[in-house]
């Protein structure tokens, strides 16, 4: 699982990047926990939308926890279906 | 126009709009916060408020100006779609229906109920003043304002912008994220379209996280001036790609109906409201063409977009299709029966005509055949318009079922949610009215007897809710409908047990599984160990199989334990006028419909013979098949007794071929279908009779109905 820091946003992109890319790769299932998180920027969830396209490739499960209504929101804006 | 012809006009309004109000409010109940569908509420509600004003009925004028405002709070967002409301809906459009269309009501128990409703009413908007959260977030919370034309059409104040804009790969160095400003555009509106271009986006190994790749093409409705949406990009707009348009006089035609003028497909809607990529879209289009699935059940199942989305889009689609502009007139069907009657007699004119050119000499005759044959297109044509005239979509037929299904799963606590496919599927008017009850009935015993409890369902392992679906389709010159639901089933243990006990099978005798089933639609026959309000009776399915047999159609059911049951109808497509072939049994003309030949053949002696249980029966290329002496079953004396010596017609009805004997075959031709009293359609093998062409009467043989006797009367045996 991958905890969310609240202050994740472009400068902290590259590390969630590379964190996603190997739980990728060495579980099926992978769970991005949302819970601190309050608001969100496009970078993350370019790298969400990216996951998951990969995700269902390769039969595997990438779920978000915890996300608030905002970070729904503005998920929909972008046309992430959560 | 009089006063006469706008209440007509109005009644024929107001029964459509209370449907769709009916089947609008149902889906609203599953689905709170669908802003579209409450808009299209409120318009109904709007429309019928409208023109029982024009067409003087005041009582329902001054009601549904209440009930009117009282949406108008859902649609503000301060009051909550919950099931209280929804039932206030439905009483009220019941007291709307009464009160319209019902000459015979008690006028005091109407009036009381009225008061009832009112104080409803009131108490709701006194007491529900809530904020409502369950709205999608996506659609803003601001009210609308609603101003009617002179014409009636709904009018807004507010101006439709299209907004599209592309980012530089690098935004995200200076500082800015596209997001945010998206955000602060949708603060100023309402969104209507949203277009999300994802198709830049890199997989995950090749993605470089600190670029931008996003694009957004959106409508939004606002009553803002456009320098507020050309603030919102003012430090971006000279190095990105930002347009804004004002698309205000396109949009409001296309979304108020007045122009449409090409349908728009499941993919595109989606895509239109940027749920799914253009690549997206064209994956699932590629594996449909191998799997030939629906797209919108290839989407879900990839991912690429919801139940709900699809649903929606499907939903958009219809009133899409509903508001194609037409060139439409009202015509009394009546017209168009006596039409259709005019067009018999001009087809059995026609026959009459050929019989004499028969007679006439060579050169005459072929002069006369040829020119009754350019007639004969004519009138098949001509036949086809007409026919094409009384066809009508099942939609609204399935969409009455929304309430009936809500109310009685809500009766014997049950949580059912109904889905309907194909409702543009046409039908004959007359197969339409005729269907409802035997469907109705269909519905009952799956929402009784297929669809388990919640707490069964969930033990189960399966959804709480479950799913009753409604389809309509054509295929091969037939209409389909499905009733389908994903219940427990159909227990063939019981059915074999309870058609022991009632006489019709003996203990270890062989049956198959279709033939076991049929046993339902036998008149008393129920596995249903409790009678409910809904079935159980053993009262009905016989009905419904006389009725859609009395359709020229066929019902039968497959079922799969513990994953439900689907019953299908089979029905021909017009009622009016069948291809049929005549026959000659001794002295008298039979017409069998062209649809249920195989073949014909003359049989050798030695072909012909009794088997012990099967009676007598004829070999055809392996395979025996029962034969049926005509000139016996209809009790007039044939020319040929022996099959080898007249002719068979090998007819078939769903699994079943039979053999035929006749006299001869006398030709085909178009056969107006006339109907007959019921003390001669008490036999099963008759479906009518038809005027020929010498003015002689021909009866029309229903090979289903006849295969069914048959086993009946010959075998003493059922199917």
């Amino acid at each position: 699982m991958i905890i969310l820091d609240e202050d994740i946003g472009i400068k902290k992109i590259k590390e969630f990047h590379g964190s996603i890319r190997k739980e990728m790769d060495a579980n099926n299932e992978v769970i991005v926990d949302f819970s601190k998180v309050k608001r969100i920027d496009l970078s993350l969830v370019q790298v969400i939308l990216s996951a998951g396209r990969v995700a269902r490739k390769r039969g595997k499960a990438l779920k978000l926890k915890g996300v608030s209504d905002t970070v729904k929101f503005q998920m929909q804006i972008c046309g992430l279906k959560t | 126009m009089g006063e006469a012809g706008i209440r007509e006009i109005f009644l024929n309004e107001a029964r459509e709009i209370l449907t769709n109000l009916e089947s609008e409010i149902v889906q609203l109940e599953e689905r709170a916060g669908d802003q579209e569908t409450i808009n299209r509420v409120f318009r109904y509600i709007h429309t019928l408020k409208g023109s029982s004003g024009i067409a003087g009925f005041k009582a329902i004028y001054d009601f549904t100006h209440k009930l009117e405002n009282l949406f108008d709070d859902v649609r503000s967002g301060t009051l909550v779609v919950n099931n209280k409301l929804v039932d206030l809906i439905l009483n009220s459009i019941d007291w709307v229906k009464a009160a319209i269309f019902d000459s015979d009501r008690d006028s005091v128990k109407s009036e009381r109920l009225l008061q009832t409703l009112v104080k409803r009413i009131a108490d709701c908007k006194g007491t529900e003043t809530v904020k409502n959260t369950d709205m999608t977030p996506v659609v803003s919370q601001q009210p609308q304002e609603i101003a009617t034309t002179e014409d009636g059409h709904i009018q807004s104040e507010y101006k439709y912008f299209r907004i599209r804009a592309y980012f530089k790969d690098d935004i995200f160095e200076t500082g800015i994220d596209p997001l945010a400003i998206i955000e602060d555009l949708l603060s100023l509106g309402t969104l209507i379209i949203k277009g999300v271009f994802k198709d830049k986006l890199p997989e995950l190994d090749l993605l470089n996280p600190e670029k931008c790749y996003l694009g957004w093409d959106l409508v939004i409705k606002t009553s803002k001036p456009v320098s507020k949406l050309h603030d919102v990009f003012i430090f971006v707009a000279e190095d990105n790609h930002i347009v804004i348009e004002d698309i205000t006089d396109a949009f409001y035609e296309k979304k108020e109906g007045k122009v449409y003028h090409q349908e728009k497909k499941i993919g595109e809607i989606l895509l239109d409201k940027g749920i799914i990529s253009e690549t997206e879209l064209e994956e699932v289009v590629e594996f449909q063409d191998t799997q030939r699935s629906k797209i919108g059940n290839l989407l879900v199942k990839k991912g690429y977009a919801t139940e709900n989305e699809v649903d929606e889009a499907l939903r958009e689609q219809e009133e899409l299709k509903r508001k194609i502009e037409h060139n439409t007139i009202r015509v009394d069907t009546n017209r168009l029966d006596n039409l259709l009657n005019l067009l018999g007699e001009i087809v059995i004119g026609q026959a009459g005509l050929a019989g004499i050119a028969d007679e006439l000499d060579d050169e005459m005759g072929f002069r006369l055949k040829n020119a009754l044959y350019g007639l004969d297109r004519t009138t098949r044509e001509f036949q086809e318009q007409i026919m094409s005239i009384r066809m009508i979509p099942i939609g609204p037929t399935f969409e009455q079922f929304r309430r009936f299904v809500r109310d009685s799963a809500q009766v014997i606590g049950k949580d059912i949610k109904i889905v309907i496919e194909g409702g543009e599927t046409e039908l004959d008017k007359t197969v339409i009215e005729r269907i409802s009850d035997p469907l109705k009935h269909m519905i009952r015993n799956s929402i009784d007897h297929g669809i388990e409890t919640p707490e069964i369902r969930f033990s189960a392992g399966k959804p709480k809710t479950g799913t009753l679906t409604l389809r309509a389709y054509h295929q091969e010159g037939n209409i389909y409908i499905e009733i389908s639901d994903d219940g427990n089933g159909i227990d063939l243990d019981k059915v074999r047990k309870k058609a022991e006990k009632m006489g019709f099978l003996n203990k270890d005798e062989d049956v198959t599984r279709e033939r076991l089933l049929q046993f339902l639609f036998q008149p008393g026959f129920s596995t249903a160990e409790k009678v409910g309000d809904l079935s159980g009776r053993g009262v009905g399915m016989d009905v419904v199989k006389t009725n859609i047999e009395g359709l020229r159609g066929m019902v039968e059911i497959k079922t799969e334990k513990g994953k439900g049951t689907m019953m299908r109808i089979k029905l021909p497509l017009t009622l009016a006028i069948i291809d049929g072939m005549l026959v000659s049994i001794g002295n008298y003309t039979y017409i069998i419909p062209l649809l249920s030949i195989v073949e014909s053949m003359q049989p050798k002696k030695e072909e012909v013979k009794t088997i012990e249980g099967k009676g007598e029966v004829i070999l055809v290329r392996g395979e025996y098949v029962s034969l049926i002496r005509m000139y016996e079953l209809f009790g007039v004396e044939g020319i040929h007794q022996n099959p080898w010596d007249g002719l068979v017609v090998i007819v078939e009805s769903g699994n079943d071929r039979v053999g035929l004997l006749i006299d001869d075959l006398l030709g085909q031709q178009q056969i107006v279908i006339k109907s007959l009293d019921t003390y001669i359609t008490r036999s099963r093998a008759v479906s009518g009779a038809a005027i020929l062409g010498d003015g002689k009467v021909a009866l029309i043989i229903d090979i289903h109905g006849l295969i069914e006797e048959i086993y009946r009367t010959i075998k003493g045996d059922i199917i």
